[in-house]
C-alpha cells in the first residue's frame, strides 16, 4: 500500500506549501518516495485547489499532485480540460485530476438545481477526454473544441465515489478511485466494486487505483475530541447515512446527529459522536495504534493511503510512508 | 501620474515559455501580467497566476480576462483569492462579458445585467460580506482583502457598470475619439453612483509592436486590431442608440464602415490568430486606431494621444507577436522613456 499526504486547504497556501515542500526535502533522492503524492482538498467556498497544487508544482520534483476533489459543475468541464494540460506541463507525469460529485447540499446553496448524477459525471469524464484527444464536443447548446497544440492529452482522472455504482464506474473508466474519510469495510466493499468495474474495461491491463483520505494523527495526548470534530464536520452533510451504511456503522446515527444540529448546535451534536464511530472511521493513537490500523485498510485492499497530514503531524506520516514502503 | 504599464501572455505558448515571460516581464519592469481566460484557446488561467505568483515578487497578477460562465462565482472568487494569498496581494480580477471564451462555444457573451451582478458578487465576497448569484446568499470564512475588479469594457452598458462598480475598466484600442467618448460615460455613471471617475484605473488594451518597418510591424498585430475592432462592432455599432449614434458620427465613414464589414466576418475559430483570414484586408487606419506599431516615433505620439484621452494604464497583449521578447524589450527602451 502506498502512502500520501492528504492536505487541507484550510490551512493556508503559505502551510499547504511549506508541508509539501518538507514531504520532497525529507525523502531521500537516492530510493523511491516512501511518501508519494499529496492530495489537496477544496472546500466549497475555500482555497482553489488548482491553484494549490500549480503552486506546488515549482517546489517539488518527484510527489504526485492531485485535486481532492473538484466538480465539474462550478467549473466547466472543458475548463477542466484546460487545467489538466497546464498542470501536465508544470510537474508532467505528476498531476491527478480528482473530481467528484459535488455534494448536494452544497450544490443547492451554490445555486445548482438539477441532479449532480453518475451520468452527468460519466458525461463530464467524457467530454474532458474528448476536448483533449482534439474532438468537439456537444453540451447544452455548446459547441467545444481545443484550439491549442502541442500539448500532452494524457490526464489521469480519478473519481471520488462513495456507494457502489461510482464504485463500479471509476472502476470501469477511471484511472483512480477516490473514497472519502472511510472505514476498512467500506474499502473492502469498494475494492471488490472497483474491481468488478474494472473487469469490464476494453483494456483490461488498465489499473484503476483506490485511494482513501483518511483522518490521521499521531500523538500521546488523547486525539479522540480533535477527530471527533473533524468527523463531524463531514458527517453534517445528508450523505452522512450512505457514508455511515458503508462503513458498516449504524446509518440511522445520521439522522440522530442531524437533528441534534438542529437543535442544539454542530458543537454539541459532535461531543455526541460515539467514540465506535470515531474508532472505526480516523487513525489515530500511537504509532504501533497506527500501523495496526492501516493494515486494516490495507488488508482491504487499499492502494494508497492519503493521511491528513497538519503541520505538526509532517514526521508522523513519513513514518508511516516508511512503515509501508517496506511491507 | 506615471503611466502604468503592463504585458497580457498565454495565448499559445507552452507553460515553460511563459514562466520565461513572466520573469522577463518583471525584470523589464512591467507593472502588471494579465492571463488569458478562454477554454480551448489558451492554458488554464488560474495556474498561469498562480506560477506568475510563484515567481515574481512585485508584479500585479490577474486575468485579461475571465467571464461569469465557465467557474461559479464563487469559485472564480476563491481562485483569484487563491492567487492573492499566494503573491502577497498582488491580485486583482480581470473580467468582461465572455467574447472569445463563450464565442468559442458558439455562445453569446453573457448579459450586462449577469456581468454587473458577478462584479458586485465579487466585491461583497472578497470582503467578508454575504454575496448574492441568482438568489443564493453566500460569504467567504477566508478572504479578507477587498481585490480590485477591472471591467472589461467596450459599449456603453459595460462602461456604466464600470463607473457604478467596479475599480477600473479595460478599454480595447487607441482611438481617441472612443476613450473620450467611453470615459465620459463611465464618468457620468460613477458620478451617479456617488463616486468619482478619480477612483477608477482607466486602462488601455491593446498590442504594442515597436519596429522600424511599419509594414512588418503591422503584419505582427492586425489580426488583434482585428479582434478589438469586432468587440467594439458588437458592443456598440450594431446598435441604434443615441451612444451608439454619437460614436459613429464622430468616427471617419470608412472606418465604421471597415469595422461593420469585419463584423459579419469575424471567425471565433480565428480569433487572435495572425493570418486570421478576416484580418488580411485591414486597413493601416483600422489598425492604427486599436494598436501600437511601427517606428518608435509613431508609437510615442499614439500613447500621447492616449494619455491625452485620460488613460493612466496600458496593458499590451503579446498573442499573435512571434518575438514576443523583443516587443516586450524595445517597448520599455525605446517608447517608455519618453512617454512616462
Amino acid at each position: 500500500m502506498k502512502v500520501g499526504a492528504w492536505l487541507d486547504a484550510g490551512m493556508g497556501a503559505a502551510d499547504v506549501i511549506d508541508v509539501c515542500r518538507q514531504l520532497e526535502e525529507s525523502q531521500s533522492t537516492a530510493n523511491a518516495l516512501v511518501v508519494e503524492s499529496v492530495w489537496v482538498s477544496e472546500a466549497y467556498l475555500g482555497r482553489d485547489s488548482i491553484a494549490l497544487t500549480a503552486a506546488l508544482a515549482p517546489v517539488t520534483n518527484r510527489l504526485r499532485l492531485a485535486t481532492a476533489v473538484v466538480n465539474p459543475y462550478t467549473r466547466h468541464p472543458a475548463l477542466l480540460a484546460m487545467a489538466g494540460v497546464t498542470m501536465n506541463e508544470l510537474c508532467p507525469g505528476r498531476f491527478i485530476l480528482g473530481i467528484g460529485s459535488g455534494e448536494a447540499h452544497w450544490m443547492r446553496a451554490l445555486g445548482y438545481t438539477s441532479n449532480t448524477s453518475l451520468t452527468d459525471l460519466a458525461e463530464a469524464d467524457n467530454q474532458i477526454r474528448h476536448v483533449l484527444a482534439g474532438n468537439a464536443i456537444e453540451r447544452r447548446g455548446e459547441s467545444v473544441r481545443m484550439i491549442i497544440r502541442g500539448y500532452d492529452p494524457d490526464l489521469s482522472v480519478y473519481l471520488a465515489a462513495v456507494g457502489p455504482k461510482m464504485c463500479r464506474m471509476a472502476g470501469r473508466r477511471f484511472d483512480g478511485c477516490i473514497l472519502p474519510v472511510s472505514s476498512p469495510y467500506l474499502v473492502g466493499l469498494a475494492a471488490k466494486e472497483v474491481a468488478e468495474g474494472s473487469s469490464e474495461r476494453e483494456s483490461p491491463d488498465d489499473d484503476c487505483e483506490l485511494v482513501a483520505t483518511l483522518l490521521f494523527a499521531i500523538g500521546e495526548d488523547n486525539l479522540v475530541p480533535k477527530m471527533r470534530r473533524k468527523l463531524g464536520l463531514m458527517l453534517a452533510g445528508p450523505g452522512a447515512s450512505s457514508l455511515l451504511q458503508r462503513s458498516g456503522l449504524d446509518p440511522a446515527f445520521a439522522s440522530e446527529y442531524h437533528k441534534t444540529i438542529e437543535d442544539r448546535g454542530l458543537r454539541a451534536a459532535i461531543d455526541a459522536i460515539p467514540d465506535e464511530i470515531v474508532s472505526a472511521m480516523a487513525v489515530y493513537g500511537s504509532k504501533t495504534e497506527c500501523i495496526d490500523k492501516l493494515n486494516e485498510y490495507k488488508e482491504a485492499g487499499l492502494g494508497l493511503a492519503a493521511l491528513l497530514c497538519e503541520r505538526d503531524q509532517v514526521a508522523a506520516v513519513m513514518a508511516m510512508g516508511e512503515e509501508f514502503s517496506q511491507s | 501620474m506615471a503611466l502604468k504599464y503592463g504585458i497580457g501572455m498565454g495565448r499559445k505558448e507552452s507553460i515553460t515559455d511563459i514562466g520565461r515571460e513572466i520573469k522577463l516581464a518583471e525584470a523589464l519592469g512591467y507593472d502588471h501580467i494579465t492571463f488569458i481566460d478562454s477554454q480551448s484557446l489558451a492554458r488554464d488561467s488560474v495556474a498561469m497566476m498562480t506560477l506568475a505568483a510563484s515567481i515574481t515578487r512585485r508584479v500585479q497578477i490577474g486575468h485579461g480576462v475571465t467571464q461569469p460562465y465557465t467557474r461559479h462565482p464563487a469559485v472564480l472568487a476563491n481562485s483569484v483569492a487563491t492567487v492573492d494569498e499566494l503573491s502577497g496581494g498582488r491580485a486583482f480580477l480581470g473580467i468582461a462579458a465572455g467574447g472569445s471564451a463563450l464565442g468559442v462555444m458558439g455562445k453569446k457573451p453573457r448579459s450586462m445585467e449577469e456581468l454587473a451582478s458577478i462584479t458586485q458578487f465579487f466585491r461583497d465576497f472578497t470582503s467578508g460580506r454575504e454575496a448574492t448569484w441568482h438568489d443564493q446568499q453566500m460569504h467567504s470564512e477566508w478572504i479578507r482583502r477587498k481585490i480590485p475588479v477591472i471591467l472589461g469594457v467596450d459599449g456603453p452598458k459595460s462602461c456604466k457598470i464600470a463607473g457604478a462598480l467596479a475599480d477600473g475598466a479595460f478599454m480595447p484600442g487607441f482611438r481617441p475619439e472612443i476613450l473620450k467618448w467611453r470615459r465620459k460615460i463611465i464618468g457620468q455613471a460613477a458620478t451617479d453612483a456617488e463616486r468619482s471617475i478619480e477612483d477608477l484605473e482607466l486602462w488601455t488594451r491593446t498590442m504594442a509592436f515597436v519596429h522600424d518597418d511599419v509594414e512588418f510591424a503591422r503584419s505582427q498585430v492586425r489580426s488583434y486590431a482585428c479582434t478589438c475592432a469586432y468587440q467594439f462592432y458588437y458592443g456598440t455599432l450594431r446598435w441604434k442608440t443615441p451612444e451608439a449614434e454619437e460614436i459613429r458620427a464622430a468616427l471617419p465613414g470608412t472606418l465604421v464602415a471597415e469595422i461593420e464589414d469585419l463584423g459579419q466576418r469575424y471567425d471565433w475559430y480565428q480569433h487572435e490568430l495572425k493570418d486570421a483570414q478576416h484580418s488580411a484586408a485591414a486597413s493601416p487606419e483600422l489598425i492604427d486606431s486599436y494598436v501600437i506599431c511601427g517606428p518608435p516615433s509613431k508609437c510615442i505620439d499614439q500613447i500621447a494621444s492616449m494619455r491625452e484621452a485620460g488613460m493612466d494604464h496600458i496593458s499590451m497583449t503579446t498573442y499573435t507577436i512571434q518575438d514576443k521578447a523583443y516587443a516586450m524589450r524595445r517597448f520599455v527602451e525605446d517608447v517608455y522613456p519618453y512617454v512616462a
